[in-house]
């Protein structure tokens, strides 16, 4: 890499900021330095070097002390929270974040399980890479059953976007011409094993409104002329892919974006570079640039720029609004309606069921598939609501066959025994609910009172809670999924629900709190990201969204940072700016 | 204070009755042959390593460890591969279970190798590690198949049995040669044959 990328002071005024460098900070960057824009990228963590710094990757288990796991006194010091999360191993330690430095307060009562990921590719390095688009079922929800403001786009809007970003990733995927889940640029689709081809014949039977579908994710099962100039290679279905990818076959900020940010030539990043607050003149009304604190030694300094792109993740984003204050602003930067903070949102991930397949016993896979089955949201009009609850889910899951792992807790001493572990046995199914969270003006975030972090940054308060609609819904999607798995005919069918359990946050797919609208009295931002308030401020992450929504959204913050991006260029370029 | 007479000292009865259960289980011929203390001692090859006893373990003391070798081995044994305590599955549960366990289940699984080392005393009058494979392997398989165990013995020797299955297949050798390991697949097939005689996959996604 270009020695001159990484700035550490300079007085330059950049044409613009992007304060972030993850899915959307990455495509915030890219779409600015081609269109000309000398950019500046500013992350609060350290450098991480596509292929150099994926310390995980391509080790055995063996190779690890713990066998992947990682060791109780470090999981106790810095990782309390992080070790939730899935991905959390040995492997992929160094790329979450260490609780110890990063505190935050929740209300009494209610918790939230914050997943960090502060270095330079942030969570698009560790991202599930499920791609999908919404639909306007998603776009029109809250003006339809009245829950949240109207998003002030529609998929017209966005096709083209949601093109442009899926070309230039990668996405796998089968077109299935489905209503609530539009088709998208796919590359070939990922094989379904034999039993999922047998569950979605009986499913679609047995249920005409459901679909099952292979699940689309931004791996390159066919990598284009372009992916493969980009230094990317076809997906090796390894399903590591926390660790990092050396073959750049999944999306990620050091895979795709940044790359194409850095052949410009316009590209400067600043690494270690904690944003405490935007500077705002009061007297133009723009933000000027950004005060920054170093991550390592806390000492202090600013970058200039024309725009500024707020792209620190959902809360990350809103923190550092909430914390820019002026007397304009008294309560934040661009928070004219008091919004700000509020209307926060995840998805449930808390029902499910899974089951066993008798037969198939001569029907195995190769590889890992880094992707699974999905049953698409089929409550997703109010006309097809359940009397219950507003909104739907998706089912999303796997088959395999059940190996040691499960075979471990089996009854068997000796050398029968050691077969018995070494044969690839019955065939299992789980289905796991995807739940849309409503957005709820009491499901917020602050900055507290009193606490501040190592930075000397007011440190978040969370208050978010599953309402009676999550939870009725994660009922019904334990029972629907254990229905969908009796009515295949499967044995050992359990379902269960975990709400009571798991805190809104493990979805990793936080959303709101800056959210679009039309209306500057109850939203923070226009219909292309800017700010009500300013116009050359925009916030293109999660903090952005007006609903959750069914499905993943990394796809939907690529394709609004590409559009706001463009809409951005062109009112710099008409002077409006 | 401990009453020691009554724990080691073997009751006649449940002596007998032991016996003949396991007599029941593993055959006279066998039986008889334990009673008349014959072809006992034979020690396996790794009971006389001088790593291991050198070893300073983190959580086991040296005998323990010793006993808790014997189990891994009894529970997977050399056959084409490798055995359980041939890979050092006893060392790496001292380890796993002193770094990324609880105290309890670092308690329950010491408390279920002395369990089985005491059994073996009272009913054989030899370490457990002393005794004939054939002799370990049936015995291990008596305490799981019947009622011998308590409850909470019998979820104490799951779990423990559960650390050196995953200490077996999370090793090199237990990954790549009693399982079929593909570091690289170069691509996912949903769909290929399978015999049952063929390896399983010992490469998976650690999640």
């Amino acid at each position: 890499m270009n020695e001159k990328l990484y700035i550490n002071q300079t007085k330059d005024v950049f044409d613009a900021i992007v304060v972030g460098s993850g899915i959307s900070g990455g495509w915030a960057a890219k779409e600015l330095c081609e269109k000309g824009l000398k950019t500046l990228m500013i992350e609060r963590g350290r450098v991480v070097e596509h292929r150099k710094d994926y310390i995980g990757e391509s080790k055995g288990p063996w190779e690890f002390p713990n066998r992947t796991k990682v060791d109780n006194l470090l999981v106790e010091q810095q990782y309390k929270i992080q070790k939730q999360c899935y991905a959390f191993n040995d492997a992929t330690k160094h790329f979450f974040g260490n609780d110890s430095e990063l505190p935050y307060s929740t209300e009494e009562g209610t918790n939230f399980s914050w997943i960090r990921a502060n270095q330079l590719g942030g969570k698009s390095l560790l991202w599930h890479r499920q791609s999908y688009r919404y639909s306007d079922f998603d776009f029109n929800a809250n003006k339809a059953d009245g829950h949240g403001n109207d998003w002030p786009i529609r998929y017209k809007d966005l096709s083209q976007w949601y093109s442009h970003v899926e070309k230039h990733i990668g996405v796998s995927g089968a077109k299935e011409n489905l209503p609530q889940l539009p088709d998208g640029d796919f590359l070939p689709p990922f094989e379904f094993t034999a039993p999922e081809q047998a569950f979605k014949q009986s499913l679609e039977a047995n249920f005409p409104d459901r679909k099952l579908i292979i699940g689309r994710a931004a791996h390159l099962t066919k990598p284009s002329e372009f992916h493969i100039s980009q230094g990317r290679g076809q997906c090796m279905a390894r399903n590591e892919c926390q660790k990092g990818c050396s073959f750049g076959a999944y999306f990620s900020t050091q895979s795709s974006t940044l790359p194409a940010a850095v052949k410009t030539n316009n590209l400067h990043i600043a690494p270690n570079s904690v944003v405490h607050s935007l500077i705002y003149d009061e007297v133009t009304n723009k933000v000027k640039g950004v005060r920054v604190i170093d991550n390592d030694d806390l000492s202090t300094r600013e970058y200039f720029a024309k725009v500024i792109f707020l792209c620190a993740s959902t809360l990350g984003s809103t923190q550092i609004m909430l914390n820019s204050k002026s007397s304009k602003f008294p309560n934040g930067i661009a928070n004219s309606s008091g919004v700000l903070g509020h209307y926060l949102m995840d998805h449930n991930y808390n029902a499910g069921a899974s089951a066993e397949i008798e037969g198939f016993e001569d029907e195995y896979y190769s590889g890992r598939s880094p992707t699974g089955i999905y049953i698409p949201n089929f409550y997703y009009e109010p006309s097809k609501y359940n009397k219950k609850f507003v909104r739907g889910y998706a089912l999303a899951g796997g088959t395999g066959r059940t190996d040691w792992r499960g075979k471990a807790w089996n009854k068997g001493i000796g050398k029968d025994f050691k077969k018995h572990l070494t044969q690839a046995g019955k065939w299992h199914i789980s289905l796991g609910a995807q739940g849309e969270m409503l957005p709820r003006y009491e499901n917020m975030i602050s900055l507290h009172q009193t606490k501040t972090d190592k930075w000397g940054i007011p440190q978040l308060h969370i208050n978010c809670q599953w309402s009676d609609n999550e939870k009725l819904m994660m009922e019904d999607a334990a029972v629907q999924a254990e229905n969908i798995l009796i009515k295949a005919g499967y044995s050992n069918v359990t379902r269960y629900t975990s709400y009571h359990v798991n805190a809104p946050g493990l979805a990793i797919h936080e959303v709101g709190t800056a959210r679009m609208g039309k209306d500057p009295a109850d939203s923070i931002l226009n219909g292309y990201n800017q700010t009500h308030d300013i116009p050359n401020l925009f916030v293109t992450d999660g903090a952005s969204f007006c609903s959750s929504a069914v499905a993943n959204p990394s796809l939907t913050f690529m394709a609004l940072t590409a559009r706001a991006v463009n809409y951005c260029v062109n009112e710099m370029n008409n002077h409006r700016i | 204070m401990t009453d020691f007479s009554k724990n080691t000292s073997i009751n006649e009865n449940t002596r007998r009755s032991f016996l003949k259960q396991l007599t029941g289980a593993i055959g006279a011929t066998t039986a008889y042959s334990l009673l008349s203390g014959n072809n006992l001692a034979i020690a396996l090859a790794y009971n006389d390593n001088k790593e291991l006893l050198d070893r300073i373990p983190l959580l086991f003391s040296k005998t323990q460890l010793i006993t808790l070798a014997s189990i891994c081995q009894t529970i997977i044994p050399k056959t084409d591969t490798l055995g359980g305590a041939d890979v050092d599955c006893h060392g790496f549960i001292d380890h796993q279970l002193f770094h990324c366990h609880t105290e309890e289940e670092q308690q329950n699984s010491l408390a279920i190798v002395n369990k089985i080392e005491t059994i073996s005393l009272q009913y054989f009058g030899h370490s457990f590690h002393k005794l004939e494979c054939e002799i370990q392997t049936k015995v291990l398989n008596y305490l799981e198949m019947t009622k011998h165990f308590s409850s909470i013995d019998s979820n104490h020797f799951k779990s423990l049995k559960a650390l050196i299955v995953f200490g077996y297949f999370t090793s090199e050798i237990g990954a790549t040669k009693a399982l079929n390991y593909q570091a690289v697949p170069g691509g996912y097939k949903g769909s290929i044959p399978y015999n049952e005689n063929a390896k399983s996959w010992g490469s998976l996604s650690y999640y």
